[in-house]
């Protein structure tokens, strides 16, 4: 009896963590590992592990700020540290936002693109689609087949195992850091950090864990949820790497299209392997379109202290709709510039992704410190430590890349 | 139409406005009685005995990264827009009272309710004003001209409108001045009937709500738990002391006492329905067990993804 409590009572927490960490294996996320495998092998899967585990200690943090504070990420910057910085934070999280959307669109119109439908039109019709379901408020419909259509880059892991890859390399790859000695290494390192850690979910399991109203004594549940998020989302990614790495760096393959990162799950899915990569795209890239702008509106009705939800009216809540609306049209439109290259518009987001996650984790740090704000779940020793340390780590990196790409 | 307040009949000319900001006076130089300088204003502090609270002391800073000394109104001679004058040598540092609340630590850029359009906004300037011979908070500005203003963008704040809340009705429903404000006999929370009371309990975090309950009288408390959906009454119920709880439960009929304890935390329940007596338990109980009402009307916390998922009723529809 008092077991099922408990089960029922992590039940009851679970959805935050693990949304925000599934979330990293939308298209752009999925892009991002297949040309770290597909270009480096297993060399750099330590990024996956080393990400993850960034992944772990900043969602934990969000989660518990969450809690404690009842507030938004954008909202609790504003209340420390004033209109000027929340500014800061609101350019880098928006700029973010965009080039993952842009990324998501990227990805649905690679999957349209295999089945032969032009980006013009697909990518300006799943947009309307997507919205005005959210919009609508008929998102919960489709969740569950845009979940269970997501649920296909699982195949990867019995992919990875149907490629025979070289498992003691993966297992070097994936503890031993090998330092990226290229630019490109530099770069897809940079990529994968700025993937797995996404500014996005920062703000979203935040706001996410003071929707469901969890409490301080939830806490220990959550971080069961955090790691359970974390840790499912870089076992994905490192079986993407790995299948890709036994099969398009076998064989040479560099990624310049979808069809070309379709390669690596066709160990299980042999002709339909580009089938099964588009429905995945297309399942992942609507389910993230749906959300993405959804917290960025929410970010940006938090910078302004202006408060929104979803069944205000459009007088009563502009700029919650407006910055809906806009960031929806702005990524459309890039995606669908004639030319426009898809793969690198999904992998250079996810760059910009951890150049712009820098501010956004060192707020963090600083909110997660300030007792005034934390109370009891101030940050600790061993957590200030590991969040130093992580954004000294993703600094370095970033910094690595800029001088590789300089000399 | 409710009447006007202080807030609104206070005009708005820049030349002849009435009222100080806290932005203009944060950082302000202060000088002594012979115009030398002697610091900055590094905080406002005002204490809470007052529907318009009056403005207690300066928090001065000396020199740039020095504690701020406490200067208490009557040792200030003049405060404007250009900063203030102090009659005597600034005291030695000391620490702030505990019943002081701070404007600019406290209140600028915290989300605060006003209790009568049932509005949640963030503080972008805080609006002091002479009010009965002394400088006082008068409202709160929490419209883009504030925001404009303070990023520098003076040009388009000023095509920007006010837009100010009155102090009276505001709650703070975050950051440190909540408890202060709890403690405050003269603030809004203490007024309110039960119906508005549930409306600011659906407003704030579970946790502000549960202190609030802690505060308030307790028929007013139970009435506002009977009040609130089901769903937030049994959150509220969950972070109450336990002796709070029963006290508002106590003075609850049977059926909203069970509404409330429905969705409570098992153990919570079990433990709380152990300590009535067990006529009342085994009521409970039955209804618990039984169907809940339909609750259509009754003030629910307002969600964002949670709602999505769960399926809410979107604006297009």
């Amino acid at each position: 009896m008092r077991r099922r409590t408990r089960v029922a009572a992590l039940l009851a927490v679970l959805g935050p963590g693990l949304l925000a960490g599934l979330s990293d294996d939308d298209p752009p996320g999925i892009t991002t590992y297949s040309i770290l495998g597909a270009d480096h092998g297993y060399t750099l899967l330590w990024v996956v592990t080393a990400s993850t585990v960034a992944l772990i200690i900043f969602h934990e943090l969000g989660a518990r700020m969450g809690i404690v504070t009842g507030q938004g990420l954008i909202g609790l910057i504003r209340q420390r540290f004033g209109v000027r910085w929340t500014l800061v934070a609101l350019i880098a999280l928006l700029g973010a936002n965009l080039g993952t959307l842009c990324g998501q669109f990227a990805g649905i119109a690679a999957a349209l693109g295999m089945a032969g439908v032009p980006r013009g039109i697909g990518v300006p019709a799943a947009a309307a689609a997507v919205s005005a379901l959210v919009l609508r408020g008929s998102f919960r419909r489709v969740e569950h087949v845009l979940l269970l259509l997501s649920s296909v880059f699982v195949a990867y892991v019995v992919a990875a195992f149907l490629a025979h890859p070289d498992w003691r390399e993966a297992a070097r790859g994936l503890v031993v850091p090998t330092p990226p000695g290229t630019r490109d290494a530099a770069l897809a390192a940079v990529a994968t950090i700025g993937t797995t850690l996404a500014p996005w979910g920062l703000a979203f399991i935040q706001s996410y864990v003071v929707d469901k109203r969890l409490r301080p004594r939830d806490l220990r549940l959550e971080r069961i949820d955090v790691i359970m998020g974390a840790v499912l989302t870089g076992v994905i990614g490192a079986f993407v790497v790995i299948a890709c790495a036994a099969t398009l760096n076998a064989s040479g393959t560099s990624i310049d299209d979808a069809r070309d990162a379709a390669q690596a799950l066709e160990p299980l899915a042999g002709s339909a392997a580009a089938t099964l990569f588009g429905v995945g795209l297309l399942g992942s890239g609507l389910l993230a379109a749906s959300v993405l702008p959804l917290s960025t509106a929410y970010s940006v009705t938090d910078a302004a202290g202006a408060e929104a939800q979803l069944d205000d009216t459009f007088a009563d809540a502009r700029l919650f709709y407006l910055s809906f609306t806009t960031i929806v049209l702005v990524a459309v439109v890039v995606v669908c510039v004639p030319g426009a290259p898809l793969i690198p518009i999904l992998f250079l987001s996810q760059a910009l992704n951890a150049v712009l996650l820098l501010p956004l984790i060192v707020f963090m740090r600083v909110l997660g410190r300030d007792r005034r704000i934390m109370g009891e779940h101030t940050l600790g020793r061993a957590g200030s430590i590991a969040t130093a340390a992580t954004i000294v780590l993703i600094a370095g990196s970033v910094l690595t890349t800029l001088a590789l790409t300089v000399a | 139409m409710s009447a006007p307040t202080i807030a609104d009949t206070v005009p708005e000319t820049p030349a002849t406005r009435p009222y100080l900001r806290l932005t203009e006076l944060l950082g302000a130089p202060v000088r002594d009685a012979d115009g030398a300088r002697v610091g900055r204003i590094a905080d406002v502090a005002v204490r809470l005995d007052d529907t318009f609270p009056p403005v207690a002391a300066l928090l001065v800073c000396p020199r740039r990264g020095a504690e701020p000394v406490v200067v208490p109104t009557p040792a200030v001679t003049a405060i404007t827009g250009e900063g203030a004058v102090v009659a005597a040598p600034l005291p030695p540092a000391g620490t702030v009272p505990d019943d002081l609340l701070l404007l600019g630590r406290d209140v600028l850029d915290v989300q605060v309710v006003d209790t009568a359009s049932r509005r949640m906004a963030r503080v972008g300037d805080v609006d002091l004003a002479q009010e009965r011979g002394e400088l006082r908070l008068i409202a709160v500005d929490v419209g883009w001209r504030a925001i404009l203003r303070r990023l520098g963008l003076h040009a388009l704040a000023r095509r920007a409108s006010r837009d100010a809340l009155d102090w009276a009705g505001l709650h703070l429903a975050s950051g440190y001045g909540h408890p202060l404000q709890l403690a405050a006999p003269a603030a809004a929370v203490h007024r309110l009937d039960a119906g508005d009371l549930a409306e600011l309990l659906a407003k704030l975090p579970v946790a502000r709500g549960g202190e609030i309950l802690e505060t308030v009288a307790s028929a007013r408390g139970a009435a506002a738990l009977a009040a609130v959906h089901p769903e937030l009454g049994a959150d509220l119920v969950e972070v109450l002391t336990p002796e709070r709880a029963l006290r508002l439960l106590g003075q609850m009929p049977d059926d909203e006492a069970a509404d409330a304890l429905r969705d409570a935390d098992a153990d919570r329940r079990a433990g709380l329905l152990a300590r009535l007596t067990p006529a009342r338990a085994a009521r409970l109980r039955s209804l618990i067990d039984a169907p809940a009402a339909p609750t259509a009307g009754a003030p629910r916390p307002r969600h964002r993804y949670w709602n999505v998922l769960r399926g809410h009723k979107g604006f297009l529809r």
